[in-house]
């Protein structure tokens, strides 16, 4: 073997050990998860998902308002961010040279550039200040920017996607522009909208930092309107971790394997979708 | 010129694009509006020093300078994209070079995992498992035995430090990075591989050519990935130690100003001109992240035009 | 034969042009009410354009530019609302292109149900069952109606496509080259039914191909066309027999 081989041969194991180092750690955090997590959960049983939180050093509790909080802010923030996110990617696919289209294109995409945390202060100073309270409302909103980029981006590609036929054959029917659009190409291109909004869901729901400013933080009362005050599964683990009681970061372990699950199982979900559609 | 028949269809999506429009248009004057007493009475030195006093008693009594968190993002964000490229080019050369179908998918599958998992998880993951393994296994015997050394001269005393959130923060952003350097390497035409491999390449040869024939896109993916470590906020304000600190110790304590803002704007309100001088600091961050996902999409974009479509 | 007054279609100057070229120049032909006319050309010729410029799909083609007349039944179809006007005319493409989305049956009543023609499932059901006889299709699909479309062959396909546009019960019939993908059985059925609707229905069909043979076969009325301008049109015998034009003579030959 010469000099040059045994070079490639270590070049290809340095390849191999970092590209292994790369995605090592993610492992390590899903076995911590559910190794520390699991943990809490069988010890505080099936209460942990319907109890309020515990006080300092006293027990489990369970981490319903929490929980009922993320679900209620995906499902909030997703019916003010899809369809906003659908019509603009609509609007930008429909009328490529205008002006306002490009623009709306180019600006959905850079929504993606300004930090999480910024949206959450955006959303501070233009609802929560007004209205002089926290809300779900203001969270769903912060959130609903948040998936404003995914959710257009998987639109406009789906759409864009649709052979030029489908659209002309649509239109021999002599069917306005929205039917086209909306009972034709939406059909059409229905998986890849669908992965779209699953990608967007996925990313709200485990969201923090636009919370932290909107939310108020109420962890003892499940949250009945938008206008009241709630909290997250993201946020409790956010707060619990900081805080000296032991019993504190073991709630904060079992929110994380919910929170976890929660991802997967829309994560595993979207992958179902992914595959083309059948033309 | 939208024809007359299609303009009804044109008004009623409008709204749409007006909110995505409006939203920029808040996001500037807010940020300005509320930026703007800090600025006006600090100027300059909100960024050239390092300085926390707030007071309750009135705006005369308050200073504010905003450096040690802004080196700290700097210093993270830098440790966070010199860990993260070498990991990153490794797994795309990997994934498209070597590894058989199977394992491939598996890798691709992981690395999406990566990128969607929601930061809390890799915080609290940091905090509480990833400190006291750094701590133990690599600080303290750094320190130890290295501690003449500036970078490791501090004694390492909760963990939580700028190392632990450029570490972690790499972690997070490799699945970014790979997605960037991936995207460029699948656009080099089949031709120049056949080409770099007929001359009788090495695989380590041939993937010095690929690399150059990339090179904007490692440029591009670097700053993307500089702009999204710095733009991390729970996580990093979870493993960073949270002190206005400037230290070349990589085992020090430190802030953000994500982080920063994430500890101290609850309670911001309560101190005159705190709240301003954080928006003063998110302005900061903005600005760098658009300036580098700027530079960013102009290097993908050559990489595009140099390839073709 | 039933004779009927006036014409089904009527092209007056037109010219289109996209992206600055001109694709089609100056045509003009009149075609009377249930004929077919057949427009033959080599490809590249501006046939699909032209038909494309009746029914006004012409629209969708950013920087395309229409001048001229076209009336349609006596509708001025550059006049009107496009898409009142599109509903006057069917359309079948080259390629078989079913709505992938939709089974068999929605495929055919998507146009009448969106359009909002029928009253109630049960006329809509009678109405696709309709169509799809018509389009020779019916027998073979009857007892898989909610299939999806790719399970039927690329002839079945085309005529699920015919069985679509008729459902919308068109005066103006058009069809772009649809025997071109397609087996030589499903282009002899295609033919046959497009026959037979001449002699049942009150429609008028233009054809576009690019087989001679076929537009000998099958029409009353051969438009030549040869790079955008149209160099003979006349009923099918006297152009069959007597070509007057030298490239007429040597398309019919095969030879361009």
């Amino acid at each position: 073997m010469d000099a040059r081989e045994i070079k490639e041969k270590i070049f290809l194991a340095v390849v191999v050990i970092l590209s292994l180092a790369a995605v090592l750690p993610v492992f390590h955090v899903f076995l911590s998860v559910i190794w520390n997590g699991l943990g809490v959960i069988m010890k505080a049983g099936p209460r942990f998902l319907l109890d309020v939180p515990p006080a300092p050093n006293a027990g489990l509790g369970g981490i319903a308002p929490s929980l009922a909080g993320t679900l209620l802010l995906a499902v909030l923030s997703s019916l003010l961010g899809i369809p906003l996110s659908l019509f603009a990617a609509v609007f930008a696919v429909e009328f490529p040279d205008n002006p306002l289209a490009k623009g709306v294109r180019v600006l959905s995409k850079a929504l993606l550039e300004i930090p999480s945390v910024v949206v959450g202060m955006l959303v501070y100073a233009i609802l929560v200040v007004p209205m002089g309270r926290f809300s779900m409302l203001a969270g769903a909103l912060a959130l609903a920017i948040m998936m404003i980029p995914y959710v257009t981006t998987y639109v406009e590609q789906a759409l864009e996607g649709v052979p030029f036929t489908y659209r002309e054959a649509g239109f021999a029917l002599g069917l306005s522009r929205p039917k086209v659009v909306f009972d034709i190409m939406v059909g059409i291109a229905r998986r890849g909208i669908l992965t779209g909004m699953l990608i967007g869901f996925a990313k709200v729901l485990g969201e923090t930092a636009p919370l932290l400013f909107t939310l108020g933080r109420d962890r003892y009362n499940i949250p009945l309107g938008p206008l009241d005050y709630g909290d997250s599964i993201s946020l409790l683990i956010f707060d619990y971790a900081q805080t000296p009681y032991a019993n504190m970061h073991q709630v904060a372990w079992g929110a994380a394997l919910v929170l976890t699950l929660m991802f997967l199982a829309v994560f595993l979900i979207s992958r179902r979708f992914t595959e083309e559609v059948f033309l | 010129m939208i024809p007359k028949v299609d303009r009804g269809f044109f008004l009623s999506l409008l709204p749409f694009a007006a909110i995505i429009f409006a939203l920029f248009a808040l996001l500037a004057y807010v940020l300005a509006h509320e930026s703007w007493p800090a600025l006006e009475r600090f100027g300059i030195s909100l960024f050239t020093e390092n300085v926390w006093r707030p007071s309750e008693r009135g705006v005369e009594f308050v200073k504010y300078g905003l450096l040690a968190p802004l080196y700290g993002t700097l210093v993270t964000s830098l440790i966070a994209a010199a860990i993260a490229l070498p990991l990153s080019v490794s797994t795309v050369f990997f994934m498209e070079e070597m590894a058989p179908h199977r394992i491939r998918e598996l890798f691709s599958s992981v690395i999406d995992l990566m990128a969607g998992l929601p930061t809390i998880i890799y915080g609290l993951w940091g905090l509480e498992v990833m400190i006291p393994l750094l701590r133990g296994w690599v600080m303290s015997p750094l320190h130890e035995h290295l501690g003449f050394l500036p970078l490791f001269a501090c004694d390492p005393l909760s963990g939580a430090s700028f190392l632990a959130a450029g570490l972690l923060l790499a972690v997070m952003i490799i699945p970014f990075m790979h997605g960037v350097i991936k995207e460029a390497y699948r656009q080099v035409p089949r031709t120049y591989k056949e080409a770099a491999l007929s001359l009788g390449a090495t695989r380590y040869e041939y993937f010095r050519i690929m690399v150059s024939l990339i090179r904007p896109a490692v440029i591009a993916a670097v700053l993307l990935g500089l702009g999204r470590a710095a733009s991390e906020t729970v996580a990093v304000a979870l493993v960073v130690g949270n002190a206005f600190n400037i230290s070349p110790c990589l085992f020090a304590p430190g802030y953000t100003i994500s982080s920063l803002i994430a500890n101290q704007f609850t309670e911001a309100s309560f101190f005159p001109l705190m709240e301003n001088v954080m928006f003063a600091g998110s302005l900061v961050l903005l600005a760098l992240g658009m300036l580098f996902s700027g530079i960013g999409v102009v290097m993908m974009r050559r990489v595009r035009e140099l390839y073709g479509r | 034969m039933i004779e009927e007054k006036g014409y089904a279609l009527q092209i007056e100057g037109l010219n289109v042009w996209i992206r600055g070229k001109h694709i089609i120049k100056g045509v003009g032909l009149e075609v009377p009410k249930r004929r077919i006319l057949a427009v033959m050309g080599p490809s590249g010729s501006g046939k699909s354009t032209l038909l494309r410029a009746i029914n006004r799909l012409i629209d969708l083609i950013p920087e395309s530019r229409v001048e001229g007349k076209v009336l349609v039944y006596g509708t001025d179809v550059y006049r009107e609302d496009p898409y009142r006007v599109r509903r006057l005319m069917g359309m079948v493409f080259q390629t078989p292109n079913p709505f992938p989305n939709m089974s068999i049956y929605e495929n055919v009543a998507i146009g009448p149900k969106l359009n909002r023609l029928v009253k109630n499932k049960e006329e809509l059901d009678e109405l696709v069952k309709w169509a799809l006889e018509k389009a020779m299709l019916w027998d073979e699909v009857k007892d898989r109606l909610d299939d999806p479309p790719h399970r039927l062959s690329g002839g079945q396909q085309q005529r699920l496509c015919l069985a679509r546009a008729l459902a919308l019960k068109p005066k103006l019939l058009l069809l772009d080259e649809p025997t071109g993908n397609v087996d030589p059985v499903n282009a002899v059925k295609i033919e046959e039914a497009l026959r037979s609707l001449l002699r049942d229905l009150e429609i008028t069909i233009v054809l576009v191909t690019h087989t001679p043979h076929q537009a000998v076969r099958i029409s009353d009325y051969i438009a030549f066309i040869y790079m955008g301008e149209l160099v003979e049109f006349g009923l099918t015998d006297a152009i069959a027999l007597n070509p007057k034009h030298e490239l007429t003579v040597k398309f019919l030959r095969g030879e361009v």
